[in-house]
């Protein structure tokens, strides 16, 4: 190890010390690897996912060298941001723990490169949004970190970029004190050649109101998996996704509210227009845990089908196992509503605007619930 | 509240002494299946084509990557495979052996036949013990036989069919069942016949460890309709009992075919059944199925929508107390254009049950014009009540319209309140409640089988509130 | 100049024939109106003169200022000047108000040019208010959520807009109350002008006390049996139209 020249004994110690705790780490998050199932066509989770092409890709992709760039914008808020550090312990272990709908093992990769991304811990009000950006032309596996104190409102935007061939493997976890209020917006682009993202979120509400919504563009090929646990009465979790998808686009988004605690209200809208070949796969999944009566869970995924060559998958689970629940889940595919078309057509406006006005209000539906 | 194991038809639960004159003892292997083809006299192809299908029930996985945890306790080695008093069956009650005609009798079987049925098909254990059809229908070319005699009698309409609806290769029990099917029926209505009654299976589990696995195929030719129903009931026995049937359904151009099936089995029963229908240009294929009894069901009636225009519809009930999963649903799969389906299930989950809806509905690539309409509604009575709903939808192209919509909800305590007021008991109330929850489906069965269901749920609340 | 319609043929798409031989002409200017019991073919005719997928002309013509409507596609026709507000108007999901309307004020302008923002929501605002419609209307979804009357005050306010030479009123009184229908009938009358004719459809007579009509016509079974003035809808007021039936015996 090469200390610098002008280092104390105490600072030497505490570096040695550090580094020897990542390489702990690291060692693992291999073993962790080693343990870990490869997702594979047998896995309920990847029912449509593809994993044999997808998966491996992504795994060779990781093993190799990484050529990350990354961007941040502050804004006005500097003092909610801080960088990730690799040796940050607590934060590691956090995403160690993080809950997964089938990549395991895929974690376990990100891990090894623990260290890129950032922790924000939100305890005054923000005025704007804080905004964070990640960018790549090859591989990113940024991490993060969003805490909200009791009672502050704040608003995160984060963008992802995968440009060109990019692949961005992100983690995020928020965490939301009892009357906090959060909104996230997740916009993930690429510039239409064949950027991949996997995007794995873990929201913990404590007794706060949280919104997140997660949009994706020109991507090739994006895996959501978002996980939201609802562990004390009077939260209020909201979820939702907004997405044009077209040409060779292969969207697979997994998604689960947990209801840990009763009294508890959390409702999901994922919506998706499809055109040209694409192909989009949503597996929800409410979970009401026993004892957590009282509460109120929704679900539902809409698909606008624009081509006879898109293909849809949907799959909205339920499990209840407490009292007094007031659950829903609904899910419809289907084409363009053929009234609404022609009372557009009626008033002049020529075929073309009138497929894109109706496609951009329905999925407007969902990002205007979002912003609420 | 009651605590002892909860024994809903009452008139189900009872056993006769075993009086086998053929035993394949436990498990299942090429002696068992040879032991199986002398006991039935089969051709040489079909005991070749049995011990294909074993090995490949041998060589297939357990599907434990999506069924419920319940199947792993599903022992084969310990069932009996065939249990027979012989395999030819009576055409007169007067002729089958006492025992079990007596059972029937307990079961009401020769009642309906003459108050409501065209024909009657009575199985005990692995054999037919009655079979019988009213004459006019013999003349008019109706065929209602066991699958055994089917194969023997009708083999060119039979086989060109067997197997062609679920394949050997579906899935690990439709091999099992193919190695060890016995039993069931056999039907064909010729072309534009239409049954005014219904034709009735009754299936009948009296001895313990049984597998019992029956095969059935029903032909409607073109613009030909029926209604078949089937009854199941067993004792409740110490020792795990397998019913894992096969039935197939053929609706040609324009035919109808409603299949009925109320499950009662005691809840030592497996009951892992496949069953799956053939709709062609314009032909309708309905499955009406209510699960009562069993320990572990998983049962997805499916319609293959093969012809232009045909239409297939599940209505399901389902009724989990304590110790029991009805794991039901239904599969719809989408495979010519301007197709139609309708799934309709409602299940209702008491004490520690629980019941799951498992549905698939898919629309094929390039088919236009389909339409697929999915309602699930689950009822919990109670807080440890368990439901789930696992669907599984798939749609190609922009020129169909499929939707699902699911609901969770308990009984309104303030509508309890209202009718507690008004004098009833609690259970008195919440039976009300249930059978109104119900009420819509249970109009989709026949009046002798819904008569029949409202007084099973009335028990069954009784029994768990009362 | 004026709308002619000549022995109109209609079905329901591979249905029953609706409209069997419709002769009609209106001239610009005038204010026609079309009554007659439910199942005449009213809404039917509006629809097929619009070009609504569910239905196909089996024979006859109708010209817009010598135009061929029915070579022309649905927003064709609507370009070249034909409106129609609908008896039951059309939610349309995520889609504002505003955005809807700039995009079929857009259509209309040449390739390229863009509605001017400021003037558009100057108008917007104005007619709006003329209309008695809350001006949070313009950032709400397209009739999304609005009660029947909005709806009915939404299509007349598109009407107003869009400026059409050929206006046709589908039941616009039906679910309004006294005082929406007095607002929407001064909102129509203000738009009469010699270069824009109407075509009312209705059941009531209190539609047309406010919409004065020139012409009146009554459909039945797809064809127009009667055309007179505005004693008609006097007699068809206090008589229904059973004289119909007796007439055809």
């Amino acid at each position: 190890m090469d200390f610098p020249q002008n280092m104390s004994m105490e600072e030497a110690f505490a570096l040695a010390e550090a580094e020897a705790r990542l390489n702990a780490a690291l060692q693992e998050s291999k073993v962790r690897f080693d343990k870990a199932e490869m997702p594979n066509r047998l896995n309920e989770d990847w029912r449509f996912g593809r994993p044999h092409v997808y998966a491996r890709e992504w795994a060779a992709r990781f093993k190799d060298g990484e050529n990350c760039f990354e961007y941040v914008g502050f804004d006005n808020s500097d003092e909610h941001i801080t960088r990730l550090t690799a040796d940050d312990e607590d934060l590691r272990q956090t995403e160690m723990l993080m809950p997964t709908i089938g990549s395991d093992a895929l974690l376990a990769l990100h891990l090894k490169r623990f260290g890129d991304g950032h922790v924000l811990y939100i305890e005054e009000d923000t005025k704007e949004p804080i905004c964070l950006g990640y960018g790549t032309r090859w591989a990113a596996s940024p991490s993060t970190f969003i805490m909200v104190a009791p009672g502050v409102k704040a608003e995160v935007a984060i963008t992802y970029a995968c440009l060109e061939i990019g692949y961005i493997f992100a983690t995020c976890n928020i965490q939301v004190a009892e009357g906090a209020e959060l909104k996230v917006r997740v916009n993930t682009w690429g510039d239409g050649a064949d950027g991949r993202c996997m995007l794995i979120t873990n929201i913990q509400n404590m007794g706060g109101k949280v919104a997140h919504l997660t949009e994706y563009q020109g991507l090739r090929w994006v895996r959501e998996e978002t996980v939201a646990e609802i562990y004390a009465p009077g939260s209020e979790t909201k979820l939702f996704s907004a997405n044009k998808l077209g040409e060779n686009a292969v969207l697979d988004q997994h998604t689960k509210q947990i209801h840990h605690a009763g009294g508890a209200t959390s409702d999901l809208l994922y919506k998706n227009v499809l055109d040209g070949n694409a192909t989009a796969t949503f597996a929800g999944n409410i979970y009401v845990a026993p004892g957590a009566h009282n509460t109120d869970a929704y679900q539902s995924n809409r698909n606008l089908m624009l081509s006879e060559d898109a293909t849809v998958n949907s799959l909205p689970g339920l499990e209840i196992l407490a009292d007094k629940v007031r659950c829903s889940h609904g899910s419809a595919s289907g084409p363009m509503d053929e009234e609404q078309l022609f009372y557009l057509l009626s008033r002049g406006i020529p075929t073309y605007e009138a497929h894109q006005l109706i496609a951009d209000g329905f999925l407007n539906e969902a990002i205007e619930k979002f912003k609420g | 509240m009651d605590e002892t194991p909860f024994q809903m038809d009452t008139r189900g639960a009872f056993s006769m002494p075993e009086n086998h004159k053929y035993d394949a003892g436990y498990g299942l292997t090429e002696e068992t299946i040879d032991y199986i083809c002398d006991a039935k006299g089969e051709p040489d192809w079909l005991r070749q084509f049995r011990k294909d299908a074993l090995k490949k029930f041998n060589e297939m996985p357990m599907p434990y990557h999506w069924a419920p945890e319940g199947i792993r306790n599903v022992d084969f080695e310990n069932f009996r495979y065939y249990l027979s008093h012989g395999a030819t069956p009576s055409r007169s009650w007067d002729e089958v052996p006492e025992d079990m005609k007596r059972t029937f009798e307990r079961l009401g079987v020769p009642e309906q036949e003459r108050a409501f049925l065209a024909g009657v098909d009575a199985q005990y254990d692995s054999e037919t013990a009655y079979t019988n059809m009213r004459e006019e229908l013999q003349k008019q070319g109706v065929i209602f036989v066991n699958s055994t005699e089917g194969l023997k009698e009708y083999e060119h309409i039979f086989r060109p069919w067997f197997g062609k609806v679920i394949p050997v290769g579906d899935n690990k029990f439709s091999a099992l069942n193919h190695a060890a099917f016995s039993g069931g029926s056999f039907i064909y209505v010729p072309k534009g016949v239409k049954l005014a009654q219904p034709l009735q299976a009754y299936f009948r589990i009296n001895s313990e460890s049984m597998g019992q696995f029956e095969r059935t195929l029903i032909i409607a030719d073109e613009g030909a309709e029926l209604m078949y129903m089937e009854g199941c009931t067993a004792p409740q026995y110490d020792s795990a009992t397998l019913h894992s049937g096969v039935v197939e359904l053929v609706a040609l151009k324009g035919a109808k075919i409603q299949y009925v099936t109320v499950q009662n089995w005691s809840t030592n029963v497996y009951n892992l059944v496949i069953q799956r229908g053939l709709a062609m240009e314009d032909a309708e294929i309905r499955w009406i199925d209510c699960n009562l009894g069993s320990g572990l069901t998983m049962k997805y009636p499916a319609v293959v929508l093969q012809g232009r225009r045909a239409r297939g519809e599940v209505v399901s009930i389902s009724l989990a107390h304590s110790g029991q999963l009805q794991d039901t649903g239904a599969r719809m799969i989408h495979a010519a254009p301007e197709t139609t389906s309708n799934i309709v299930a409602k299940s209702i989950s008491i004490g520690e049950g629980r019941a799951s809806y498992r549905g698939e509905v898919k629309v094929l690539k390039g088919m236009k014009g389909c339409k697929n309409n999915t309602e699930c509604d689950a009822l919990l009575i109670n807080p440890i009540s368990r439901t789930d709903t696992y669907p599984a939808i798939t749609v190609n192209g922009n020129a169909s319209a499929v939707q699902h919509e699911a609901s969770v909800s308990q009984v309104d305590e303030e509508m309890l309140f209202y009718l507690q007021q008004r004098g009833l008991t609690r259970a008195q109330a919440m039976s009300l409640a249930v059978n109104g929850f119900i009420n819509d489906l249970v109009k989709e069965f026949p009046m002798e089988y819904s008569v029949e269901l409202r007084r099973l749920i009335d028990l069954e609340m009784e029994d768990s509130i009362g | 100049m004026s709308l002619v319609i000549k022995n109109l043929h209609a079905r329901v798409k591979d249905g029953a024939p609706i409209l069997n031989g419709i002769n009609l002409e209106i001239p610009k200017g005038e204010v026609h109106a079309i009554m007659g019991p439910n199942g005449s073919g009213k809404s039917t005719l509006s629809k097929v003169l619009c070009g609504h997928p569910d239905y196909e002309v089996t024979a006859g013509s109708a010209e817009m200022d010598g135009q061929d409507l029915f070579a022309m596609s649905v927003d064709e026709r609507s370009r070249a000047g034909l409106f129609l507000a609908f008896q039951y108007p059309v939610e349309v999901p995520g889609v504002t108000n505003a955005n809807f309307m700039r995009a079929a004020l857009k259509a209309r302008l040449p390739e390229g040019e863009e509605v001017d923002a400021v003037s558009f929501y100057k108008e917007l605002r104005g007619k709006m208010k003329q209309l008695g419609m809350d001006p949070k209307f313009t950032a709400r979804a397209v009739n999304e959520g609005f009660s029947g009357g909005e709806k009915k005050r939404n299509d007349i306010l598109q009407m107003m807009m869009l400026n059409p030479s050929y206006a046709i009123l589908d039941e616009t009184d039906s679910g309004l109350d006294v005082d929406a229908l007095r607002i929407v009938s001064e909102g129509v009358n203000a738009m009469r002008a010699p270069f824009r004719s109407f075509l009312v459809i209705t059941h009531y007579k209190r539609l047309l006390d406010y919409i004065r009509p020139d012409v009146v016509h009554v459909l039945y079974q797809g064809q127009i049996v009667r055309t007179a003035g505005f004693e008609m809808v006097d007699y068809i007021e206090q008589h229904g139209f059973d004289f119909l039936k007796t007439s055809e015996e």
